[in-house]
This record gives structure tokens, C-alpha cells and sequence, in this order.
């Protein structure tokens, strides 16, 4: 049995037997077979003595135990990591920060306490996952929506406590945008309500956010203050109807007024689902080094001859896709809307994809072109990694670079640029590089996808370049939305305006609520105050290497 | 040099004559001396050209070393890389019921087996581990390098793990 860092074996095993006692031996995993399945399956540090390994494993059944386990931790100083379902691959799944944390693996509390259809909510507990709501609302014919990252396995509020984002439209897509009122057990083991679920007998639990007072949802967030155990969700009612389709753009410029009026549109909330660019044009470019490196320079006359080349071979150089959710008339108009506000972009194109009349049936919707779009959650993102021709070496997972960036065309071609060159100098492929989608409501998140292997030379490099990509984007204002646990120092320090006073604060609330420093260390970069100087990172401007710094004390 | 098929051909036909792990066939705790978990339905990867065979020839050493009946009915199924459908449809609800059943002594799970590509079987067995099963072979077919096309097949059988009585 692995020890937690800084507990003595006499107390860690004293802890073990009241662990026992709290929950019951069947759901205290000792045994090295049990606890491996703990691992990162997409570590990029699989295999080093650097990677993050837990200790044991407990698997509470209820808030009650979860108090009753986060107490012991804090009597014995045990560092403890909670995990929904822990599936959040490539963001470090159900693996802890610090090497030596003890999981507490809420999968058990899986119970989907209430779901309210004429007020469009649900409360549920972190083991619930998407499939799991989306069948219990199937079968009980609710007309209501979940909003489904892809893949659909990992819990509701697992995704929502990492700002993971969906495919609906707004609020629902912003899966943290879409709670309302949570339960936080805290190290000392006191419950606390959120929002209205503060006032005992409140019926407005999950209506009302705001309750009275300091909001402080956004504290249990990308975080490590507390340990959520219920939390209520916006649902979307079940739409009449979605339509979709694209408008192309034939020129390189194009893309500013593309992005302008796009922009205009959701702030104005004509367009309330996600969007995103594309570059039909990238797939040429890819076969022809010439185009590659006229778009990477992109002077005049590099514009000029790439946009000869869009026209000639019939090929937009930017698409964009809009999808609309509601009763036909309106989304009608809304497309048709859409299509007034792009007409004036010389040689502009409208292409209609999909449109279906709901409700359908399940079988039906797996039918579609893509089923996450209609809050239907999927495992088909797996075959993306799949050995085949198109991929030959296949991979064991992968890591994913996603700053922000403004929404404008200029932001689109410069990080493109910036990013590039990156790419290039430090000899990096990518197994994925998506132009900006719109995954929040006013920015773009950029992409780049890394394969994650188990050659753990391959696995060093793809991390220095992934910190070198955090540091030439933090040099241009451009910072991580989420990242895997081995990052999230080196993008925690990016954000260093004033000397990193917010992480200063973010310290300062750690050291108040959780004193002893035992949930989550090191998580989002935020470390308790006895592990803070022994973790101290680098700052990231004087990275550039390879650095261990992201919370292993092994 | 064997080519490609002839080295597959080679490897299917070792794998006739290889029997199962004991592990594979070990009995459940709950279940001592009653019987090996029956095969519940055998899966093949529509994306690769020697899933099928490769998967037939799982399924023939299981009849012959589990000693269930080769009239039994255990059917192939293909998916096609994503196991959405056969996880919600089917092995979501069977697996939710065989764990009420296990807790309550009553039977060993059905085991589960395929030779698909490696995606396939990483979804399956996190989905299975919920369900306190695991994957008790996991045998990769290996093809020459730069062999066309691209195929990387793992033949794999999940079931209730020996634990000590």
C-alpha cells in the first residue's frame, strides 16, 4: 500500500480502520489492483516517477459518509482527492494532483434526486452521469433536453466543476452556466447549501442562483474548497424543431466580416448555440506546402494567390456553422435572419444541412449527423484515437491546448500564426487543430490536440511543447480555459497580473476554508499553505523546459 | 517472410490451439463449483478485416474449454468503433441487473467477448470496472510493420474477477 505524503504509516493505517468503520470494507480499495484503476489512463506521465498515483481509494455511498471520511482525512491530515467519475480524460480523469492523495470516488452517489419538468431542472448527485440522466428522462417521456459534452460518461457535475462546455445552446452549453444551487461538504465535514438552498424549506433551490448575500458557487469550481454533493441544473425544454446549415466565405479577409457579424449575432441572441470557424481551405493547404507557408506569411501577394486558389478550386476559405433550436417559424426566421445579415460578403454561400421535427426516437436521433448537437451523449469520440490508416500509430489518448481568444478575425489569424510557429520550431504534430470554436458565449477557445503514448520520451517532449505553448500565449494575453492536472500550475501562474495577486487570494481563501490543506492540493494551481513553498512552481516566464513542478512529491 | 494475411493466418491458428487463461475460467467466490460464466454475446469490429474471423475463433476456444454447449446461441455482434448503441441499449441495463444479482449471491456475471480495435475494448472495460468486472484476457494481434491496412485487434473477454473467498 502507497503512503499519502507527510502521514505517518501508524496514523495512514488508524485512518484506514475508521475509514472501515465509516463506509464499510467493501469500499475501502487497498489492494494495488484496485487502486490502479485510479490512474490516468491519458497521463502524459504515464510510466515516469513523476506520475500522479493515489494511495487508496474510498467510495462513500452518501453526504453522510462523504462527512464522515473528509473528517477522518482532516483528523489524520490526510490529503484527499475527489473525483465525480472520475472520466474527465485529458484532464487528468481520476488521478490526484499530489502523488499520494487518497481518491474519494463519489461514482456511488448516483441518484437523481428530483427532475422537474414544467420548471426545466434537475438536482442530482456526482455519480450521475449523462447517459444516466438522459435515460431516466427518456424513460419517463420528459420533454426536456440535457446538454451532453462529447463523451456523454462523465458525471453532470464533474464536467460543470471544470467549466466543460456542450453542444445545445444557451444557458444549457456552459455546463457551470447552467447550475443552480449546490451542496458542499467542507474539510472541517460541515454541510453547506448554496443560492436559495441556504433557506431550509426554500422550493426555489434551483430557480433562483443567486440567494442572498456573497454568491460563492464560482469558489467550488476549477478548485479545491469543498467537495460538491448535489447540485441542480437548467434543462432545456425539448424544442419543436433544429435546423442547421453553413455560411462560406470565399476569401482570406472574408473572415473579419464573418466573425464581426457573427459575434453580433449571438451577443444579440439571434444565435444562442455554439459556432465555430473552419477553413475548408486548411485541407488544401495541407497537401500543398506552398499554400501552407503563403498562409502562414500572408503578405499581399500570398493573399492574393491563395485567394486565387480558393476560387478556382471552388473551395470557401472559411466556413462557419449555425444551428438554431425552437418551434419552425422561429427558427425560420431566424435563419433566414442570418443569411440577410451575411449577404453583403462578396460571393458569400449558404448551404442548409439538417432539419428535424421532434420528438424522435432515440434510434432515430443516433441517426443523425451528429447526435451530441440534440442532447444525446455518445462514447464515439473514442474512435478518434483508433489505429488506422488515417492514423498508424494510433494513440493512448490525448492532451488538448484550448486558450481564449477574443472573437475577431484579426485574434483568429494571429494565434493561428503565433501557435504555428511554435509548432514548427519545437518539431510538434498535432492529432487535431480546430479553429476557434465558440464553446463559451463571447470568446473563441482554440484547440490543439496532442497524442499521449506510452513512449515516454514522446510524452516529455509533447509536455515542453505544451509549455511553451502556455507561455508564448500568456506573452500574448491569450490564457487556458482547463487544462490536465499536470499543466495547471504552469497555467495558473500565467495568470499573473499584480504578481499573481488573484492566486494570492485563491491562496489566502485555501488556507481559511480548508486550513489543514487536505482536498485537492495543488488542483487548478492552488496549493495549501504547508505544500506551497516545497511546490513552489516556476514562474512561467522563466520556463520553457520541462519542469516537474505540478504537485508531485514522490 | 510471412506477409501480412499468412502472418494472421498463423496467429489465428496458434490462437486455436492456445487455450484461455485459467484466470478467465476461474470460478466466482459467490458461485464456487457451480459454474463458468456463460458467454453472453461475442463482438467484432466491423472497421477491421480479420475482426470477424478472429472473433469466431474466441468464441470456438470458449465452447470448447467452458464446456458450454456449442448449440448454445452466443451470437456475434458487430459495432463499428463506437459502442454507444450496445452500451446504452444493452449492457448498461444487464449489467445493473447481473450487479443486484451478484450482491444477492444469486449468479456469476455473463462474461462478455470481442476482438475489436483497442478504443473499443478502453470504453468497455471503464464501463465494465463500475460493474466490478474486469477484462480477464487481453490478447493483442500483432501485424508486420507497414502492413496495409492499418489494423491493431486485441481479443479480450470481460468477467467477474476471482476474488478470495
Amino acid at each position: 500500500m502507497r503512503y499519502p505524503p507527510g502521514v505517518s504509516q501508524e496514523d495512514f493505517e488508524q485512518a484506514v480502520q475508521e475509514f472501515r468503520s465509516a463506509i464499510g470494507d467493501e469500499w475501502v480499495f487497498t489492494e494495488e489492483a484496485d487502486v490502479d484503476l485510479y490512474r490516468d489512463a491519458y497521463s502524459p506521465m504515464w510510466g515516469e516517477e513523476e506520475e500522479k498515483v493515489p494511495s487508496i481509494a474510498l467510495a462513500p455511498q452518501s453526504a453522510e459518509e462523504v462527512q464522515a471520511l473528509v473528517r477522518i482525512c482532516n483528523q489524520y491530515r490526510i490529503p484527499v482527492y475527489p473525483v465525480s467519475t472520475g472520466r474527465n480524460l485529458g484532464y487528468g480523469g481520476s488521478a490526484p494532483v499530489l502523488t499520494g492523495s487518497v481518491v474519494l470516488d463519489l461514482k456511488r452517489m448516483n441518484r437523481i434526486i428530483e427532475v422537474n419538468e414544467d420548471n426545466a431542472y434537475a438536482l442530482v448527485e456526482p455519480g450521475v452521469s449523462y447517459f444516466d440522466l438522459y435515460r431516466y428522462i427518456q424513460e419517463k417521456g420528459l420533454k426536456l433536453w440535457i446538454d451532453c459534452p462529447d463523451p456523454g460518461w462523465g458525471s453532470l457535475i464533474g464536467n460543470a466543476l471544470d467549466h466543460g462546455c456542450g453542444y445545445t445552446t444557451n444557458p444549457y452549453r456552459d455546463h457551470f452556466e447552467a447550475h443552480c444551487g449546490m451542496e458542499v461538504v467542507l474539510a472541517s465535514g460541515e454541510v453547506v447549501r448554496t443560492g436559495m438552498g441556504a433557506l431550509p424549506n426554500s422550493e426555489t433551490w434551483q430557480q433562483f442562483r443567486w440567494g442572498f448575500g456573497p454568491w460563492l458557487d464560482g469558489l467550488f469550481a476549477q478548485s479545491n474548497f469543498g467537495v460538491v454533493t448535489k447540485m441542480g441544473f437548467w434543462l432545456l425544454p425539448a424544442p419543436d424543431a433544429y435546423r442547421s446549415g453553413s455560411v462560406q466565405v470565399m476569401g482570406y479577409n472574408d473572415i473579419h466580416e464573418l466573425v464581426k457579424v457573427t459575434a453580433k449575432m449571438m451577443y444579440s441572441g439571434v444565435l444562442n448555440a455554439g459556432t465555430g470557424l473552419q477553413s475548408p481551405m486548411q485541407f488544401a493547404m495541407a497537401r500543398n506546402p506552398d499554400l501552407q507557408e503563403r498562409y502562414e506569411r500572408a503578405n499581399e501577394e500570398d493573399i492574393r494567390i491563395l485567394d486565387e486558389h480558393a476560387v478556382a478550386n471552388n473551395t470557401p476559405f472559411w466556413s462557419s456553422q449555425f444551428k438554431f433550436y425552437g418551434p419552425p417559424a422561429i427558427i425560420d426566421a431566424s435563419w433566414e435572419y442570418t443569411r440577410q445579415q451575411f449577404s453583403h460578403i462578396p460571393g458569400v454561400r449558404f448551404v442548409e444541412q439538417e432539419y428535424l421535427h421532434f420528438p424522435m426516437t432515440h434510434e432515430a436521433l443516433m441517426e443523425t449527423q451528429d447526435e451530441n448537437h440534440l442532447g444525446v451523449p455518445s462514447l464515439s469520440v473514442f474512435q478518434l484515437g483508433a489505429r488506422s490508416n488515417f492514423n498508424p500509430t494510433g494513440a493512448n489518448g490525448h492532451l488538448g491546448f484550448s486558450p481564449v481568444i477574443p472573437m475577431n478575425g484579426t485574434a483568429v489569424l494571429q494565434s493561428q500564426k503565433v501557435l504555428a510557429k511554435v509548432l514548427r520550431d519545437m518539431g510538434a504534430t498535432t492529432v487535431f487543430n480546430v479553429f476557434p470554436q465558440s464553446y463559451h458565449q463571447r470568446t473563441f477557445v482554440i484547440l490543439l490536440g496532442f497524442s499521449i503514448t506510452r513512449d515516454i520520451e514522446a510524452n516529455r517532449k509533447t509536455r515542453a511543447i505544451y509549455r511553451e505553448l502556455v507561455r508564448v500565449a500568456a506573452e500574448h494575453g491569450w490564457g487556458e480555459y482547463r487544462t490536465h492536472t499536470a499543466f495547471m500550475d504552469d497555467c495558473a501562474q500565467a495568470y499573473s497580473f499584480n504578481d499573481n495577486a488573484l492566486l494570492k487570494l485563491q491562496q489566502t481563501l485555501k488556507d481559511a476554508i480548508d486550513p489543514n490543506g487536505i482536498i485537492s492540493a495543488g488542483r487548478y494551481g492552488i496549493w495549501p499553505k504547508h505544500l506551497r513553498e516545497e511546490q513552489a512552481p516556476v514562474p512561467v516566464a522563466a520556463q520553457g523546459n520541462e519542469n516537474t513542478n505540478g504537485g508531485n512529491n514522490a | 517472410m510471412t506477409n501480412r494475411r499468412e502472418f494472421l493466418q498463423l496467429g489465428l491458428t496458434a490462437s486455436l490451439c492456445i487455450p484461455l487463461p485459467a484466470q478467465v475460467f476461474a470460478f466466482t467466490a459467490n458461485a464456487a463449483a457451480q459454474s463458468v460464466p456463460a458467454l453472453y454475446k461475442v463482438i467484432h469490429d466491423t472497421r477491421y478485416l480479420h475482426s470477424t474471423e478472429l472473433a469466431h475463433s474466441l468464441r470456438d476456444r470458449w465452447i470448447r474449454q467452458s464446456r458450454q454447449s456449442a448449440l448454445a446461441e452466443i451470437p456475434l455482434q458487430a459495432v463499428t468503433g463506437n459502442v454507444t448503441a450496445l452500451w446504452y441499449g444493452e449492457l448498461q441495463p444487464l449489467w445493473l441487473k447481473q450487479q443486484v444479482l451478484q450482491q444477492q449471491g444469486q449468479q456469476p456475471a455473463l462474461a462478455l467477448a470481442g476482438t475489436t480495435g483497442s478504443d473499443v475494448l478502453f470504453c468497455l472495460e471503464r464501463l465494465a470496472w463500475d460493474a466490478g468486472l474486469r477484462v480477464l484476457l487481453r490478447e493483442e494481434h500483432v501485424q508486420e510493420a507497414g502492413a496495409q491496412p492499418q489494423e491493431a485487434l486485441v481479443s479480450w473477454v470481460i468477467a467477474a474477477p476471482t476474488r478470495a473467498a
